[in-house]
């Protein structure tokens, strides 16, 4: 019995002070304490500042491919955190491997204006103005009164545009997603040792894995490069829940 | 044969010992086919002769002289303290036979010192297509036209040659593949070359144009090509085998049908070679990568300051004799306030006679992260010297930079554009009171508002479809309506009879079924004859039993409503109940 009240004083309690626990160790430059202590927190909330702050502790240790994970988590919980966005940008500039795809100014843009609000926002708000066009419709339909066409048109408009954001959040915490999480991997022409290596990809590299077989997955960076890594030095930015 | 029979010549020429000259003719066989070559030695020997003129050939009618060669061959020898010199001097002619049957090769001549010396006549035979001997093997025949079943065996082959066969892990063999032939060849093709696993194969020398020289190898004359040789560093330890090479030798072959010669391709393989290979001395010094042979190290710098952070480049250059492709990175000291980068690495070989010369530099890109003088220590590095036997280092000067500028602002230039970052990521987010749960991504329940909003709208079509009917198709309306009437008369019958009007109760029975028929086929029912309103409602395709127990019914009415004397049976409940069945099967 005494077990089951402590199990559950942690459960209730434990979030929070492991989150204060984990700043006072990251203050204290123990990065290590920190992380361990921000993981734990993890594992039972998902929370933006727990996720930001471990993406810290892990740039801090020169785990750049966890951060940039940490990071990603925490962005889609709270898109509009300027610190994570700059946090992750820093991230993604100290890795070894650039991204060789410059990318264009208006999918930037958009990108940037479509994940403004976060997934769940997004998502109830499509569903949200997709009913008001529905129903301005409906009622168009049955009283063919002109006003609540020209109602329904905006409502459908901006509907479109959540449903856009949802998309976009859909597409970025798609599990196919990965982050190289070792110094250096070898990407190989085939799944086992013995093909031979086609570049060597670095800590923080972020790819879609297109194929997984055996002990050896397919990936492809955003400039269309690819080959077969280890399973092991990559994980999802978004790993399915368990 | 034929060596024996010089032999024995030779032999006699001693015995004898006689001043005068031996003058002596003989064939490769005396048998020879139409169009096939054969040989004649003229040969004349003697003690201590010295030039002798060419001998007069006979006339020959029946043959052609094809070439004539000549060779000397001087034997010395000791008996009883006197020495003798013997020379005999060869004069070598290619016959061919013009026509078949027998021919004979008459005396040959020759005038020495007055003298005139003749050789027996010789018989040929000349028969239809090759000759039942083969030509014997010997240093008399040279390289020349082939016969026709030829393969590869000791006329023709590949001799594989590895320059040392025992050596250390990373030291340089040559092997070299030299084609060996005693017969003319035409071309070399279909090169296989074996893959030489386990080793660093460079390539030194490779035929191009066939260049062939005239070898002789155990007392043979052969025509020999070097094909190829490579110089191979073994990567590991213990015996390596070295696969045979394999190519097609096209050898020229003469026959009766084709009078130049045609080429027969005869696939031609090397000798296998094992090398046993050491490895190297333990213990390895700490800065060993994998260099075996000589070499030097330098170190330099594209530039001595860096400012804002810009990266320089410190180029480590290896340079000399051995795997100089196998060397690996050296290490470098790790500096504070330095973030060294991977290095790019560019080697380039070249070969002077047989030995590989190189060099390999590792470019490694050096970000300053903080200002100051920064003193990049010597690098050393070590490698296996075979000749010696010991490892040696070798070490990079030491080289210093400044770097300024690099505190406010570290502006990093990827390949993807000039970005201009701060200096560290941004601090931690404070302490919190209570962290709750949040509901990451979409809630997937969501998804049926959409189908629900279809459905709102394909209603609402419905909707308005049944608006514009009941505003345009009267009988439509009537229908809609019929049922909702129908129910309030009858509602309206059933208080009257709980009242105890019995008159008012017929009467709005009978109404109500008029009513409804009515409204329901959307037919005039009021002023209706009994027939009429029968035969309506057969139209309307109301079943018969039906039509028969609505009449029923109004009959009833009838009699009640006009006759109220004569009351039925029935009672007034009973006749309700069976118009709404009645009414509910129409």
């Amino acid at each position: 019995m005494n077990l089951t009240i402590l199990a559950a004083f942690i459960f209730i309690q434990a979030p929070t002070d492991l989150y204060n626990q984990g700043n006072a160790a990251y203050a204290a430059k123990d990065y290590s304490q920190a992380i361990a202590l921000y993981e734990q927190a993890r594992r039972s909330v998902q929370d933006p500042r727990v996720l930001y702050n471990l993406g810290n502790a892990y740039f801090k240790t020169n785990k750049i491919g966890r951060a940039i994970q940490c990071f990603r988590q925490a962005r889609r919980l709270s898109p509009r955190d300027p610190d994570i966005e700059f946090n992750l940008n820093f991230a993604r500039n100290f890795r070894v491997d650039k991204t060789l795809v410059l990318e264009n100014p208006f999918s930037r843009l958009a990108g940037r204006v479509l994940r403004y609000f976060s997934g769940l926002e997004a998502s109830l708000l499509a569903a949200f103005f997709f009913l008001c066009a529905a129903a301005c419709l409906c009622w168009f339909v049955i009283n063919r009164r002109r006003l609540w066409l020209w109602l329904a048109m905006p409502l459908a408009v901006t509907f479109l545009f959540f449903f856009c954001a949802d998309r976009v959040w859909r597409a970025e915490s798609d599990p196919a997603s990965a982050v190289i999480i070792v110094p250096e991997a070898n990407a190989l022409s085939g799944p086992g040792d013995d093909f031979s290596g086609i570049m060597v990809i670095h800590d923080g590299t972020e790819a879609r894995v297109r194929e997984t077989r055996g002990d050896y997955c397919l990936i492809q960076l955003p400039g269309g490069l690819g080959g077969w890594v280890k399973s092991n030095t990559l994980e999802p930015v978004f790993p399915r829940p368990r | 044969m034929k060596r024996i029979g010089s032999f024995l010549f030779i032999a006699l020429t001693s015995i004898l010992s006689a001043q005068q000259l031996n003058f002596e003719a003989t064939v490769d066989r005396t048998t020879v086919g139409l169009n096939e070559t054969f040989t004649l030695e003229v040969t004349a020997s003697g003690e201590d002769i010295g030039t002798v003129p060419r001998p007069e050939l006979p006339t020959m009618t029946d043959l052609d002289v094809l070439g004539q060669s000549q060779s000397q061959s001087t034997n010395i020898s000791f008996i009883n303290g006197k020495m003798s010199k013997q020379v005999a001097i060869t004069f070598v002619y290619t016959l061919r036979p013009k026509k078949m049957g027998k021919t004979t090769i008459g005396s040959c001549q020759l005038k020495y010192k007055n003298q005139t010396y003749q050789t027996q006549p010789i018989d040929i035979e000349v028969v239809q297509g090759g000759s039942q001997t083969q030509p014997g093997p010997g240093p008399g025949p040279q390289p020349g036209p082939a016969p026709a079943n030829i393969s590869a065996g000791d006329n023709l082959f590949i001799s594989a040659v590895a320059s040392r066969t025992s050596m250390y892990v990373g030291e340089q063999t040559n092997v070299e593949y030299t084609l060996y032939s005693a017969y003319s060849i035409d071309d070399i093709g279909n090169w296989r070359m074996p893959s030489f696993g386990g080793f660093w194969s460079e390539k030194i020398y490779e035929l191009d144009r066939i260049t062939s020289q005239r070898t002789v190898r155990n007392g043979k004359t052969y025509l020999t090509a070097v094909l190829k040789r490579t110089a191979l560093f073994p990567i590991s330890a213990g015996d390596l085998r070295i696969d045979p090479m394999t190519v097609t030798v096209v050898v020229v072959q003469r026959d009766f049908f084709d009078f130049f010669g045609s080429g027969r391709q005869v696939p031609v393989t090397s000798n296998p070679l094992t090398i046993n290979v050491r490895s190297l001395p333990e213990p390895k010094p700490q800065d060993y990568t994998g260099g075996v042979g000589q070499f030097t190290i330098t170190a330099a710098m594209d530039r001595d300051s860096s400012i804002s952070s810009e990266p320089i480049k410190l180029t480590v250059r290896v340079a000399g004799r051995g795997n100089i492709r196998l060397i690996e990175k050296p290490a470098l000291p790790s500096i504070n306030g330095l973030r060294i980068l991977a290095p790019e690495v560019k080697d380039g070989v070249n070969i002077t006679g047989d030995a590989i010369e190189g060099w390999k530099e590792f470019t490694f890109p050096i970000i300053p992260q903080t200002d100051g003088e920064y003193l990049v220590p010597a690098i050393t590095m070590s490698f296996f010297n075979p000749r010696t036997a010991k490892y040696e280092t070798v070490r990079t000067r030491e080289l210093r930079f400044w770097a300024i500028k690099t505190s406010p602002s570290v502006a990093v230039s990827d390949a993807s554009g000039l970005k201009i970052l701060g200096t560290d990521i941004r601090y931690i987010k404070p302490d919190a009171r209570k962290i709750p749960g949040r509901w990451a991504g979409s809630p997937a329940g969501l998804a049926f508002i959409y189908p629900l909003g279809l459905l709102g709208l394909a209603l609402s079509f419905w909707l308005r479809r049944h608006r514009v009917r009941i505003a345009t198709d009267h009988s439509y309306a009537r229908r809609l309506r019929s049922s909702r009437l129908v129910r309030k008369r009858l509602a309206e019958a059933e208080t009257k009879l709980k009242r105890g009007k019995q008159q008012d109760f017929y009467c709005a029975l009978s109404q109500a079924i008029i009513g409804y028929t009515g409204d329901r086929f959307n037919i005039e029912t009021q002023a209706m004859t009994k027939d009429q309103f029968q035969s309506e409602l057969a139209r309307n395709d109301v079943p018969v039993e039906v039509i028969d127990k609505l009449l029923e019914i109004l009959g009833q009415c009838d009699i009640a409503r006009f006759s109220p004397g004569s009351m039925t049976t029935k009672d007034p409940p009973d006749l309700l109940r069976k118009t709404k069945e009645a009414l509910s099967q129409l």
